[in-house]
C-alpha cells in the first residue's frame, strides 16, 4: 500500500513538473494571456496589453517576501521606471499564493510598490494562470517582449543579486537598450536562483 | 590584591573557560560552512572517490527546501557508510552565514558544507544545462564522476533512496566489470 502511494505521489509530482515545463516560453514566442485583467496596487484593473509600450513590454514576475526580490529591488525599480520613459511598457506581476506567503497579499504589495517607488503597475495574478502560461517558476523572473509581442529576453536581471557592485553582466539593461535602439539582443536567455513561485491551486481564486 | 583586579582575573578565567567549552566533545557545534564559486565546482566534484555523490542546493528562505531538508540528512546518514557523499550548497547570502550554520546545527548536519551567494547563469551552467535555477535541486553523480540523475523541487524520500541505491548497485557492477 505504502509503495503504491509513493508511486502515485511520484507520478503526480512528475506530471506537475511536465506541465510547468510545457508552458515555458522560448525566445520568439508570442506573449500569452496578454488580455487577462488583473488588480493593480492603485485599484485599477488592467491587462498586460494595456500596460504595453510602443517599443515593447517588460513583464516581471515578482513578490514581496523573497530575499532575491529584495536584493534586486532598487535595481528593478530603477530599470522599470526608466523603461517607461523610453517607450517600453512595464508590469510587475505577483502570482504567489498568499496562503503560503502571507506577506505576498495585496496590502503588502501596495506597501512595497510605494516604498520602492514603482511608477508602473504591480498586479495580482489571482489564479496564477498567467504565471503558468508564461512558465514563470521563480521571483524575480523577467520576460521582455518586442513591439510585436514576441519574447526577446527571458531570465535574470543581472549576474549578481546580493552584490550590485560586483555585477559584470547587466543582462536586462543590455536587452532593454538593444530593444529601444532596434539592435540585436546580446543575450536572450539567462538563469539564476530565485524563490520558487507558489502557484494557487488550479481553479481557485484569491485576493 | 585589589578587588577590581580580582574581578578582572576572575572574568578572564571565565571567558577562557567558556571559549574552551565551545568546542568541547559532545557539545552541539555548527558544521563548517565554506564559500564556493562557480570555478571551484569541477574541483569539488572531482575530489573524493565515492561511488555516489549528491550535490544538493537549498536555502534557509526556501520553504520547500526547509521541508525536504530532514530527508536529505536522513539519506546522508543512511548511506554514507556505503559511500554516499553529500555536498550541501546553500544559496543564502554571505551575510546570512550564521543563520545557515544555526540551521545546519539544528538539523544535526555534522559534515562540512558550502555556501554560494551568487548562483547566477555561470554557476548554474557549471552544474547542469537542464537546471532552471529553482530550489531545492539535487544532482547525483556516479562513481565515474558523471552526472547520472538530476531534479528540481522537493522530492519524496523514496525517490532519493531509490536513486542512491540504484547508483550504488551500478557502481558495484562497474567495479566488478572493471576487475574482470
Amino acid at each position: 500500500m505504502k509503495t503504491r502511494m509513493t508511486i502515485v505521489a511520484l507520478a503526480l509530482l512528475l506530471a506537475g513538473q511536465a506541465l510547468v515545463a510545457a508552458g515555458e516560453l522560448k525566445s520568439g514566442d508570442l506573449m500569452p494571456m496578454g488580455d487577462v485583467k488583473m488588480m493593480n496596487v492603485d485599484g485599477r484593473i488592467l491587462s498586460i496589453q494595456e500596460a504595453a509600450g510602443e517599443k515593447g513590454t517588460l513583464v516581471v514576475f515578482s513578490c514581496n517576501h523573497c530575499p532575491f526580490v529584495k536584493a534586486w529591488e532598487s535595481r528593478l525599480a530603477a530599470i522599470g521606471n526608466d523603461s517607461m520613459k523610453k517607450g517600453v511598457g512595464v508590469i510587475f506581476i505577483n502570482a504567489n499564493d498568499p496562503v503560503e506567503f502571507p506577506t505576498d497579499d495585496l496590502d503588502h504589495m501596495k506597501e512595497q510598490a510605494a516604498a520602492a517607488g514603482y511608477e508602473f503597475p504591480y498586479v495580482v495574478d489571482e489564479t496564477s494562470d498567467v504565471a503558468r502560461a508564461f512558465g514563470a517558476a521563480r521571483t524575480p523572473e523577467v520576460f521582455l517582449f518586442d513591439a510585436a509581442g514576441r519574447l526577446v529576453y527571458h531570465g535574470a536581471v543581472d549576474d549578481n543579486a546580493y552584490k550590485p557592485a560586483e555585477v559584470q553582466n547587466h543582462y536586462l539593461q543590455d536587452a532593454l537598450n538593444a530593444l529601444v535602439a532596434g539592435t540585436e539582443i546580446p543575450v536572450k536567455e539567462t538563469r539564476s536562483v530565485g524563490c520558487s513561485i507558489k502557484y494557487r491551486a488550479p481553479g481557485g481564486g484569491g485576493k | 590584591m585589589p578587588v577590581v583586579m580580582k574581578r578582572c582575573i576572575l572574568s578572564l578565567v571565565l571567558i577562557i573557560a567558556m571559549a574552551g567549552c565551545r568546542r568541547a566533545p559532545g557539545m552541539p557545534s555548527s558544521p563548517a560552512v565554506e564559500q564556493i564559486t562557480a570555478p571551484e565546482i569541477p574541483g569539488l566534484l572531482s575530489a573524493g572517490t565515492n561511488p555516489v555523490t549528491l550535490v544538493h542546493f537549498w536555502a534557509t528562505w526556501c520553504p520547500p527546501c526547509v521541508r525536504e531538508f530532514p530527508d536529505i540528512v536522513r539519506l546522508t546518514k543512511t548511506f554514507r557508510r556505503q559511500g554516499l557523499r553529500v555536498i550541501l550548497i546553500s544559496a543564502d547570502a554571505e551575510k546570512d552565514r550564521d543563520a545557515v550554520s544555526a540551521f545546519l546545527a539544528a538539523h544535526d548536519v555534522d559534515w562540512p558544507t558550502f555556501q554560494a551567494d551568487n548562483v547566477n547563469e555561470v554557476f548554474i551552467q557549471a552544474i547542469s544545462t537542464n537546471w532552471s535555477g529553482a530550489l531545492p535541486a539535487s544532482f547525483f553523480y556516479g562513481s565515474d564522476g558523471k552526472l547520472a540523475k538530476e531534479w528540481e523541487g522537493a522530492h519524496p524520500y523514496a525517490a532519493h533512496d531509490e536513486t542512491v541505491r540504484s547508483l550504488l548497485i551500478n557502481g558495484q557492477k562497474g567495479e566488478r566489470e572493471h576487475e574482470d
